[in-house]
């Protein structure tokens, strides 16, 4: 599950990880370039606006930066870990907002049809996986979990955007994940 | 307080114990739903409250750590399937501007371990961990205090820390968490207790999900102003104890526990700070992730001592306890949730 891509990506990150810990400033400008594209584009799904999508790149690679020396393989692959600083940092400015602008909007199906839809490289075996095991999830929980890792919705956002009772949304949302656990975890496959 | 002095919104059989989920999904041991929360951190589906209450617990606990690390891992091919989107070089160049001053504004930071972003060019959000960058140690101290503490600030928990002030009451001493006991189980213990604090903060959780009116009583229920463990000889956590402000009343939270036995009660008792006077408050809920709330005769001042004792049904016969004391706790009062 810690194998992210290849080993050598991973080996490549890990490097450019301890040489930012080490105060490189050339190592983090080469992480920068390979990981930017994937790091804004998750911020900028989840905020819908350039600015402050920036705003949370940017504090995500502060973040990464500063913490680089702490990183370690028990915290995930590094481009995991780094990809879960900026979307804690994306989700943290959403919470900020009041009222989702976009919380109107009725529900677009096809938008979410696919969470696959960019980078075809990017579908490794375990994205494959990860397919295939949301795939079983009743149409109700796939969306609940597909729009709140992908959007960032709460609970509450999806239970008005969904027009649900906040009960049957949480609900959801947890057998959801448990049957998502047991098919990744290869339980009961 | 709105209801009955006294509800047991238990609607499970204890002796299924607690590894038994009535509905078949939603599992009532306290590692699956708190694996359920750690997935919902990661989804992002928790509000600001509980996404903030949920950081500040990651902070202190291992299992949780690993718990979150492990979701990130399996639901990390959805972040990996988004569309690419490069950035201006006018912001890559903003972004390499600001590392560099972050650096200078720490001098020579990199020579100290682990890095906190120095100054406010990142704003305070930069100084909450994501994935926490401190390994929690919850193995050093086995008198686990949830972590609800402002951490800098005066510690409202440092007496509930000293030994409980009353010795004729208090017949087994906390060598609890020796080290034989291993940080495994105590971090274990205390995510039990993180689950079930957030449970009754959130309003109800896999654990303690069912009955819908069961849900709705935890969640009617204001944020405590203290709350307790009462750990048994080993360590373990039992029973939470929630206590409340202006209400004078506690809500008791079966955990893990072992059903009681039909002949015997458990008889909750607060350890009066000065005087080390027991004052009974009520007999336990007996089923696993049941909670039932108790009156209080007169309100818990300060941060007093909880002592369990096993007594004939109904309670003791006396002012004071009879039986062996059986689970002991100390209460932290809770800082303000930022």
């Amino acid at each position: 599950m810690d194998d992210y891509r290849s080993n050598d990506t991973r080996a490549v990150h890990e490097d450019l990880l301890r040489r930012c810990a080490a105060r490189d400033p050339g190592a983090f400008d080469a992480l920068y370039e390979q990981t930017a594209p994937l790091l804004y584009g998750i911020a900028l799904r989840m905020l819908r606006q350039p600015a402050a999508a920036e705003d949370a790149v940017q504090e995500a690679y502060l973040a990464i930066w500063a913490r680089a020396g702490d990183y370690r393989p028990g915290l995930g692959a590094p481009l995991t870990w780094m990809t879960s600083i900026a979307r804690y940092r994306a989700l943290d400015a959403l919470r900020k907002r009041r009222h989702r602008e976009d919380a109107q909007s009725p529900l677009d199906e096809a938008e979410h049809a696919d969470p696959f839809a960019g980078d075809a490289e990017a579908r490794t075996d375990d994205a494959r996986m990860l397919t295939d095991c949301l795939a079983r999830l009743g149409e109700e929980q796939r969306s609940c979990i597909l729009l709140s890792y992908c959007e960032g919705y709460t609970h509450g956002e999806l239970a008005e955007r969904l027009a649900r009772p906040e009960g049957t949304i949480k609900s959801w949302i947890r057998r959801g994940v448990r049957t998502l656990k047991g098919c990744l975890d290869g339980e009961g496959a | 307080m709105s209801g009955p002095d006294e509800r047991d919104l238990d609607a499970t059989d204890p002796g299924d114990g607690p590894g038994t989920a009535p509905d078949g999904a939603a599992d009532a041991t306290g590692i699956d739903a708190l694996d359920t929360l750690a997935a919902e951190y990661v989804l992002g589906s928790l509000d600001a409250e509980q996404r903030a209450l949920f950081e500040r617990l990651l902070e202190r606990d291992e299992v949780l750590v690993t718990l979150v690390v492990d979701w990130e891992a399996r639901l990390q091919g959805l972040a990996d399937g988004v569309e690419r989107q490069a950035p201006s070089e006018a912001f890559a160049e903003r972004v390499r501007e600001a590392v560099r001053s972050a650096d200078a504004a720490s001098g020579s930071a990199g020579a100290e371990g682990p890095v906190r972003i120095a100054g406010a060019s990142a704003g305070p959000a930069a100084n909450r961990s994501s994935v926490p960058s401190d390994r929690p140690v919850v193995a050093r101290e086995p008198d686990i205090d949830l972590g609800l503490e402002p951490r800098a600030g005066p510690t409202a928990a440092e007496p509930a820390r000293t030994p409980a002030p009353a010795p004729r009451t208090v017949v087994r001493t906390r060598e609890v968490a020796a080290p034989d006991s291993g940080w495994h189980a105590g971090a274990i213990a205390a995510s039990v207790i993180a689950a079930a604090l957030l449970a009754l903060l959130a309003g109800g959780f896999a654990g303690l999900q069912g009955p819908t009116d069961r849900t709705a009583a935890l969640a009617a229920d204001a944020p405590p102003a203290a709350l307790g463990v009462l750990r048994d000889a080993d360590g373990r956590a039992r029973y939470l104890v929630e206590i409340d402000g202006a209400e004078s009343g506690v809500r008791v939270t079966a955990l893990d526990v072992e059903p009681v036995p039909a002949d015997a009660s458990l008889q909750l008792w607060t350890i009066d700070e000065a005087s080390g006077e027991p004052r009974a408050v009520g007999l336990l809920p007996a089923g696993p992730w049941s909670s039932r709330r108790l009156g209080l005769a007169s309100p818990v001042d300060g941060a007093p001592a909880l002592a369990v004792s096993e007594e004939p049904p109904g309670g003791s016969p006396e002012p004071g306890p009879t039986g062996e004391i059986v689970l002991q706790g100390t209460v932290h009062e809770l800082g303000s949730a930022d």
